[in-house]
């Protein structure tokens, strides 16, 4: 029985949170789009989000996407020219650097930077009544605070996973022909010409999703914090939640590009 | 004309009962204190009065209609109309002062910088605040500054109900003296005015109405003089 009310418990708190999650998100949007008011205030705090969460991640993506790129490529090139295979080389490399790694590096990075930071905001602001003075002042907190942040994390996601894509095959080709001779022509007729507009769909498309959950997600975190102490256990519920939904995620866009 | 109707409000958080049973009728332009212990509920009870704590039990009808049965919109316009002077001025963290003061100006308008600065300057100059400030972020101000520029936030949009909970606190004797000088100000311009305070002198002195929270009940409610004959040890303990 006691297995029974656990169960069913944690049922509901999945759902309470599914739940919570989609409105956090679908009312944000909505109340940004169908109510003028206060706009150009918010259309400013998106742009600083949008810098905030670029700004910190450029580094480390550009470090990891050059390597990763270089990687591959000299991998894959060395291993399938010797096999005489080199046609593959573009479907395997849209596989893993644009339709996977991309996003989901570029995901993990912004979780860690910027995903965690949103969180310990949020959660101060609510300990410490700024959530409350906010709205106390006429102003629609969906808009004004979780509205800029989705936006601002989806945008920069975007934004940085074609960054990190470009650099990956720009580092590739760099490296490729240094060490192994690999040619430009080579690159573009086994790499660049195999890139498809789907795979760039499918990349955009993961990377949206991903900007979208990885800002609310600890948006919503944020809001469940009331004393100081719940801060930092927020935050770290923020981030593994994260984590958890962009493997998730990642399987429900893979499978419905592949089908 | 009755203003703000509390009917049987009651508040549980965390399983426990902050506020029970409240049943209050504060009138427009009314001054009505808010007294009792430590933990009684009185910022609580503010919080509730305001809409800002969503799980109450019973109604607070303003203008005729329960506040938790508003739309988001409706919810919106009736804080606008609202100033909440918070116990630790709650600036945002992440803004300068003058961005602080001018949050609700740049979001309901499209006023600009000087025009925001020219609204702001009255209260400013009657708070004989040093400039300087209003570039700097809420951390590195004392708690008395930051308890100051929340109240002129809180001041400037002109709201038809003022809800102050222990702003004098963290203030220094000059300042607090221009601060009571605005909240006996506020019911002649009409404004309903609920004050929440630990100084029962002072409670006495300018309310219209006191009442008397103890375990989140509210144990007596009526003017400073009948509050005063009342035979209760706990309202003799406190006032």
């Amino acid at each position: 029985m006691f297995i029974v009310t656990a169960l069913s418990n944690r049922v509901l708190d999945i759902w309470k949170y599914t739940g919570g999650l989609f409105a956090l998100i679908f009312f944000s949007i909505s109340d940004y789009l169908f109510e003028r008011k206060g706009r150009h205030l918010v259309n400013k705090i998106i742009t600083s989000q949008i810098f905030f969460t670029g700004n910190k991640a450029i580094v480390i993506i550009s470090a990891v996407a050059f390597t990763l790129g270089a990687i591959t490529v000299i991998q894959l090139f060395s291993r399938l020219s010797s096999v005489g295979a080199l046609d593959y080389m573009g479907a395997i490399l849209n596989v893993v650097i644009i339709r996977e790694l991309g996003p989901l590096i570029t995901a993990f990075v912004v979780i860690s930077r910027s995903g965690s930071a949103i969180s310990a905001e949020i959660a101060t602001m609510m300990v410490n009544d700024e959530i409350s003075a906010i709205e106390m002042q006429g102003i629609n907190t969906l808009k004004m605070i979780v509205f800029p942040r989705i936006a601002g994390v989806t945008i920069s996601l975007v934004m940085l996973s074609i960054y990190f894509i470009t650099l990956g095959l720009m580092g590739g080709f760099l490296v490729g022909n240094l060490y192994s001779g690999l040619t430009f022509a080579t690159f573009q007729k086994y790499m660049l010409n195999s890139i498809g507009f789907l795979d760039i769909i499918a990349s955009v498309m993961k990377s949206a999703v991903f900007g979208l959950f990885i800002a609310a997600i600890p948006i919503y975190y944020g809001f469940q914090a009331f004393t100081f102490t719940q801060i930092p256990q927020v935050t770290t519920k923020a981030v593994v939640s994260s984590i958890f939904t962009l493997f998730v995620l990642d399987i429900i866009i893979t499978l419905m590009f592949s089908l | 004309m009755s203003e703000i109707v509390l009917e049987n409000v009651g508040l549980v958080s965390n399983s426990t009962q902050i506020l029970e049973g409240i049943n209050e009728t504060i009138y427009r332009g009314e001054l009505y204190c808010i007294l009792g212990t430590s933990g009684s509920g009185k910022s609580s009870l503010l919080k509730v009065i305001n809409g800002l704590l969503i799980e109450i039990q019973g109604k607070v009808v303003v203008e005729g209609k329960s506040i938790y049965k508003y739309s988001p919109k409706q919810m919106l316009n009736y804080h606008n109309r609202c100033g909440f002077i918070f116990q630790k001025a709650a600036l945002v963290s992440n803004m300068t002062i003058f961005d602080n003061l001018a949050l609700s100006f740049r979001y309901h308008t499209h006023l600009t910088k000087i025009e925001i600065f020219n609204k702001v300057e009255p209260l400013l100059e009657h708070f004989d605040v040093d400039l300087n400030l209003l570039e700097q972020r809420p951390a590195f101000l004392s708690s008395g500054e930051k308890q100051t520029f929340g109240i002129i936030r809180a001041l400037l949009r002109e709201p038809d109900y003022l809800f102050w909970d222990q702003p004098l606190s963290n203030l220094d004797n000059i300042t607090q003296t221009k601060v009571k000088k605005l909240i006996e100000k506020a019911p002649s311009e009409g404004k309903t005015t609920i004050l929440v305070t630990n100084d029962s002198k002072y409670a006495f002195k300018v309310a219209d109405r006191i009442g008397i929270l103890h375990q989140g009940r509210l144990i007596a409610s009526d003017t400073p003089k009948a509050i005063k004959k009342i035979n209760n040890s706990i309202i003799e303990r406190l006032i």
